[in-house]
């Protein structure tokens, strides 16, 4: 069950602190078909998470071709986790804000 | 490139995003876990490359195995290659260690399994994934090497791609991975021409190629424990290791010694009809290489080939040789049990002939003496141009650490003769980047010197030295 909060055009969803494997595996079905069915802008907030697994970055850039990055974004990332996008060179495809 | 490989390079970038975040407890258990399994399965993965490749014996394969798995584990366990690994208060420095990224690893045909095992271990040891890439002859068992410690890594929730391996590359494949801006180092082991291309590539590169082992027996040695060890390292895996001895020298009183010596451990010393026989199917002329034909086969299937009628129980062939160079074939490395055999008037003859044998394909590689004199031991070891002198004992068993306290591995750098940033043995220090805190620390000599005599031209260097040293 997604973390969600509405903001005028935005749907947030807070994410968890742990980012394994199976976290993202359960959230991905959820993520996807928000992506498909919504209108709104999506963003994801990394405030509180502290490691991100593989199956999740490719979630993202699957959120991301979905959406395009106009209407999707990472936000809050903590250094350590910004850097694992970067190390990645998701900073190219994604918007990391 | 192909949508497969650019699938490959993508993987391995996205794991070493993600490895970055491990800390050493994690590592540490990851490693223990791809450790445990490779040395459970040495035998199957050993009996594997031996039916696939044709190449080497058994009971030798698992022996490498165990160098790769054991000896190297045992080695970097306690290592630190996470964060922060050393802080030198007096120097204000401090220390950080970072993975490089994704390694490709070419893997050779002679030492399939084991040179897996090891690179795996390393690789993982410093957070960095890797892409094996075997050897078209054994990819099977170099695959399946692969396989379990991924399985038994990610066991331990190591990152998805921690470990992959490539399939059916093409050449031009190979040539793409390895420019690829996301692969961070190739670690390659094998034949000069993939060796070359990996430093041709633009990627670091840390790659072995040939030797051409000389052995200096000093009249100080024992002479039958010495050809004892030789023939044990000789034909340690029918000779596939490349440290292993290529030229034995001696001065010209030890001959009947030596010679007794060979043919009681099973040598046998070819006339020079045989020695030409011989020659012609080891070595491509054409090529001036040694023929793959006979790498890692035995004696006896040697001399089949050649034609020869040798005794059952040979085990190496002897060739007395008199020069060293392209028109003597059995002068360069040949990865078999055929050794040449080098008879010289005195010492600086016999040492002048070993600087020839290394000089010959095997500049930076490895030398090795039997000697009881650590003066002999010492002028020898200067006049040779060699990574590692293994002294009184096998070199392909010393050179991998097997017999010596020489960081164990399967990749032994050669330095810059062998176009080799380092001589060292390759092992998991050379894959991480250290980062270094430095605080400020001023030099008091410096701070109190009157910085306006760097700009008085009658101001020299010894006035600049008695200024500096005289009262310390």
């Amino acid at each position: 069950m997604l973390d969600k909060q509405e903001y005028y055009d935005q749907i947030e969803i807070k994410l968890s602190n742990n980012i394994k494997t199976e976290y993202s595996q359960n959230i991905e079905k959820e993520l996807m078909d928000l992506a498909n069915s919504t209108s709104m802008n999506v963003s994801l907030n990394f405030e509180d998470v502290t490691f991100v697994c593989s199956h999740f970055l490719k979630v993202c850039l699957r959120l991301n071709n979905t959406l395009t990055s106009e209407r999707f974004c990472l936000e809050k990332l903590t250094p350590e986790i910004k850097r694992v996008f970067m190390i990645a060179g998701f900073d190219k495809i994604l918007n990391l804000k | 490139m192909k949508p497969e490989v650019a699938e490959i390079l993508f993987n391995a970038n996205t794991a070493a995003a993600v490895f970055s975040q491990y800390n050493q407890d994690h590592v540490d258990r990851i490693v223990k876990a791809v450790y445990h399994v490779a040395f459970d399965n040495r035998i199957i993965l050993a009996e594997m490359a031996v039916e696939e490749t044709g190449l080497g014996r058994l009971e030798d394969k698992v022996m490498k195995n165990v160098v790769a798995s054991q000896m190297v584990y045992y080695n970097i366990r306690n290592q630190k290659t996470v964060g922060i690994i050393s802080e030198d208060e007096d120097k204000g420095i401090i220390e950080i260690a970072q993975p490089l990224g994704p390694i490709f690893a070419i893997i050779p045909i002679t030492n399939p399994t084991s040179t897996a095992i090891y690179k795996i271990l390393i690789s993982l040891k410093t957070r960095n994934p890797i892409i094996v890439h075997p050897h078209r002859r054994a990819a099977k068992c170099t695959i399946e090497a692969a396989r379990i410690c991924y399985e038994a890594a990610m066991n331990e929730d190591a990152p998805e791609d921690c470990i992959q391996w490539v399939t059916d590359f093409s050449r031009e494949d190979t040539q793409q991975v390895m420019a690829h801006n996301h692969v961070a180092l190739i670690l390659a082991t094998g034949g000069s021409g993939l060796v070359n291309a990996a430093y041709s590539s633009g990627t670091p590169a840390i790659g072995v190629g040939a030797g051409n082992v000389p052995v200096f027996i000093d009249k100080s040695a024992d002479v039958d424990y010495a050809i004892k060890e030789i023939l044990e390292s000789k034909l340690f895996d029918n000779g596939t290791i490349c440290a292993s001895e290529q030229a034995v020298v001696i001065q010209k009183d030890m001959e009947e010694k030596v010679k007794e010596s060979f043919k009681k451990h099973g040598a046998y010393i070819m006339n020079a009809d045989e020695i030409e026989k011989v020659s012609k199917v080891a070595f491509n002329q054409e090529k001036q290489a040694m023929n793959g034909d006979i790498v890692g086969k035995s004696a006896q299937f040697i001399a089949e080939h050649a034609g020869l009628n040798i005794p059952i129980d040979t085990k190496l062939l002897l060739a007395q040789l008199r020069d060293v160079g392209e028109n003597v074939p059995l002068s360069s490395e040949i990865l078999a049990p055929i050794l040449a055999l080098y008879i010289e008037d005195d010492f600086d003859k016999a040492v002048n002939r070993c600087i020839e044998l290394n000089f010959y394909g095997g500049v930076g590689h490895t030398a090795s003496i039997y000697s009881n004199n650590d003066d002999v031991i010492k002028q020898f070891s200067l006049l040779m141009n060699a990574g590692r002198i293994v002294v009184n004992m096998p070199s392909s068993q010393g050179a991998v650490g097997l017999t010596s306290k020489l960081d164990p591995s399967l990749t032994l750098g050669c330095g810059t003769g062998g176009k080799n940033i380092t001589t060292d043995n390759i092992t998991a220090k050379h894959l991480l980047n250290i980062q270094r805190i430095a605080r400020r620390r001023d030099d008091f000599l410096f701070v109190r010197f009157d910085k306006k005599k760097y700009f008085d031209n009658n101001y020299s260097a010894e006035m600049l030295d008695k200024e500096f040293y005289s009262n310390i």
